[in-house]
């Protein structure tokens, strides 16, 4: 048997989920290339047009001209898997929906706020079907490559469904609410080992949100606990801009 | 056996001989760790902390951890079951928790019996603490008849300002206790004592006036409003139950290593508040909302297996009234429904 062949690809990121891809042990990773073939990495390999049996792609699709390359993609893969925040649900590139097109090239570009070709922030699941993901930001390198070997064996890779709030408990952390702070971990998706709580922060979602969260419950928990509406939604943006039940359609 | 002999000693005797025990066991007390208290390893008996103040985790952790490889295989077919039980002493374990290692006891005592469970309990010394007070306000432990220990302990102390009463409820704790710790005989006195001041702490703390009759009254309040009115507010988030003493369920996943030829076959816990605990293979869920789920854990404590264990199958610690953002309490539930 011939093995998979996989290859990485970028949109709008900071290319931090690659590098956590293969910031691997020299023992993992000979176990990796052991089990799959990867024919192409941003960084070291072109895009060529063969034929591909999963495709990692990380970060936000921004452009317009990105949506075709995205659609070539799915077009030569198997498998597509959404690699961390940015990819799955637009990430922190998404923060900038909240303001108008004028408002942030303007901010950014001050001389020439047209320089660039940039539109809405989006997932890559927008544009087209995605087979899996691998939530973070970044992503966890155990996760990766257990995801990878799921798919590699044909089977569903096996996220948590239960939130962050499981996995502070387990670790027997305080709560941070009792100590006057908001964390949205009892609606994000869990995988993480409670990695923000756990080391004095608080959850502020970069996982996305679990398959059914209990989005009124959360508004209510982070309103009886301090914050007004407006802080509240603060708490939600960096992650869950493409949210429908919180933030509404594209504004 | 026979009527217990009543043994007093100090305070001092039993830090000392926790102390001595070390070089054979490890030892477990309620311990400050950074901001937490928790129950936790300890060196010296320096470290105990002997004023009670609840924890997010009760002792189950130390017979039933969150996470444990149960066996390691080979794709060839071999397989090694692992079983690691040391020699422990958990000191200061209080009674609710104490009637949770009992219900736990009976429940992985079941059919075949769990291995790794009942070897962990066979090779620990347990030394409760008896309560002369409430220890917060979200303890309601004198509702369900837990704030006295009905089992789940090895030796029991009674606190007698400076020194201890003692009892002793196994032959492995009366072993422990010659060996380790000094005693002169006591007076029936001493424990009318020191259970007179627990009277004065507890009074005017009822328990349910109905309680006995639990089961049968969750039985015919399937239908109570009080399901829908909490059971909107869940959010699924399993807190209640990770740190609950007497939940016992859990998850078996083998985690094939990337070389695809070895593996480990792990059990961690698991919850039936989270959404994915009832669903079975082709996406079917028997219990798909979150007021179904609480309604189903809360008969789990108060109506079947209440009826099987012959107890209220919540202790009242109130770690999970603690643990719940959303305000959601067995307690609430069952005054809800069955008065105060
Ligand atoms: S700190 Fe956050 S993740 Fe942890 S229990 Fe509290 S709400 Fe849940
Ligand atoms: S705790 Fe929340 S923000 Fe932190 S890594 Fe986990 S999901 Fe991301
Ligand atoms: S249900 Fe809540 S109060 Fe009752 S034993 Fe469990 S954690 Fe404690
Ligand atoms: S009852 Fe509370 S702690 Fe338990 S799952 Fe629901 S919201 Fe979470």
């Amino acid at each position: 048997m011939s093995k998979p062949k996989v290859a990485f690809f970028d949109f709008a990121c900071c290319e931090g989920c690659q590098l956590c891809a293969i910031d691997l042990e020299p023992e993992q990773l000979l176990d990796l290339v052991s089990v799959v073939d990867i024919v192409e990495f941003r960084e070291a390999m072109s895009e060529t047009g063969d034929q591909l049996d999963i495709a990692f792609v990380e970060g936000s699709i921004t452009r317009d001209s990105d949506i075709d390359r995205l659609k070539k993609i799915r077009e030569r893969a198997k498998l597509v898997v959404a690699l961390g925040a940015c990819s799955m649900i637009a990430g922190i590139n998404a923060l900038k929906n909240f303001q108008t097109k004028a408002e942030y090239t303007q901010a950014v570009y001050p001389e020439d706020p047209n320089k660039y070709e940039t539109t809405t922030a989006k997932a890559i699941g927008e544009i087209i079907q995605v087979d899996a993901f691998i939530p973070g930001c970044p992503i966890d390198t155990g996760e990766f490559l257990r995801v990878t070997k799921n798919l590699v064996l044909g089977k569903t890779p096996d996220i948590p469904t239960y939130p962050v709030c499981v996995e502070c408990k387990r670790n027997e952390n305080v709560c941070v609410y009792e100590k006057g702070i908001q964390c949205l971990g009892p609606v994000i998706r869990a995988g993480c080992n409670a990695r923000c709580p756990s080391n004095g922060g608080y959850c502020f979602g970069c996982r996305g949100l679990i398959p059914e969260p209990n989005i009124n419950s959360q508004q209510d928990i982070m309103q009886k606990y301090g914050l007004t509406y407006e802080k509240m939604l603060e708490k939600f943006k960096l992650f869950l801009q493409r949210n429908q039940e919180i933030f509404g359609d594209d504004q | 056996m026979t009527k217990p002999e009543i043994l007093i000693t100090t305070k001092k005797s039993i830090l000392k001989g926790l102390d001595q025990a070390h070089s054979t066991y490890r030892i477990i007390a309620l311990t400050r760790n950074q901001e937490r208290v928790i129950y936790d390893y300890i060196n010296s008996s320096d470290e105990i902390e002997l004023e009670y103040q609840p924890t997010v985790l009760s002792v189950k952790k130390f017979f039933f951890p969150q996470d444990e490889i149960i066996l390691d295989y080979t794709v060839e077919g071999k397989v090694t079951p692992r079983i690691e039980a040391e020699n422990l002493v958990l000191f200061g374990v209080r009674p609710c928790d104490l009637n949770g290692i009992k219900i736990l006891d009976e429940a992985f005592a079941e059919s075949h019996g769990d291995p790794n469970y009942l070897s962990r309990r066979e090779k620990s010394i347990v030394i409760g603490i008896d309560c002369q007070k409430v220890c917060d306000k979200d303890a309601f432990c004198y509702k369900v008849d837990s704030n006295e220990a009905k089992g789940g302990f090895d030796i029991m102390l009674y606190d007698l300002e400076d020194r201890y009463v003692i009892q002793v409820a196994s032959a492995k704790g009366q072993k422990f206790l010659e060996r380790y710790f000094e005693t002169t005989p006591g007076l029936p006195s001493d424990l009318e004592k020191a259970l007179a001041k627990k009277k004065e702490g507890f009074k005017g703390l009822e328990p349910f006036k109905n309680l006995e009759k639990f089961p049968e009254i969750f039985e015919k309040n399937k239908d109570h409003p009080v399901w829908e009115e909490e059971g909107s507010r869940c959010l699924s988030c399993g807190s209640c139950i990770m740190v609950c003493p007497t939940c016992y369920c859990f998850d078996v996943a083998d985690e094939l290593a990337l070389n695809l030829k070895k593996g480990q076959r792990m059990r961690r816990w698991d919850a039936c508040m989270l959404s994915a605990f009832a669903e079975v293979a082709g996406g079917e869920n028997f219990r798909p909302t979150a007021k179904e789920r609480l309604h189903h854990r809360i008969d789990r404590k108060f109506n079947f297996l209440m009826a099987k264990h012959g107890q209220a199958v919540c202790v009242g610690c109130g770690r999970c009234v603690r643990a719940c953002l959303a305000d959601i309490s067995p307690k609430v539930i069952a005054e809800k429904i069955t008065g105060k």
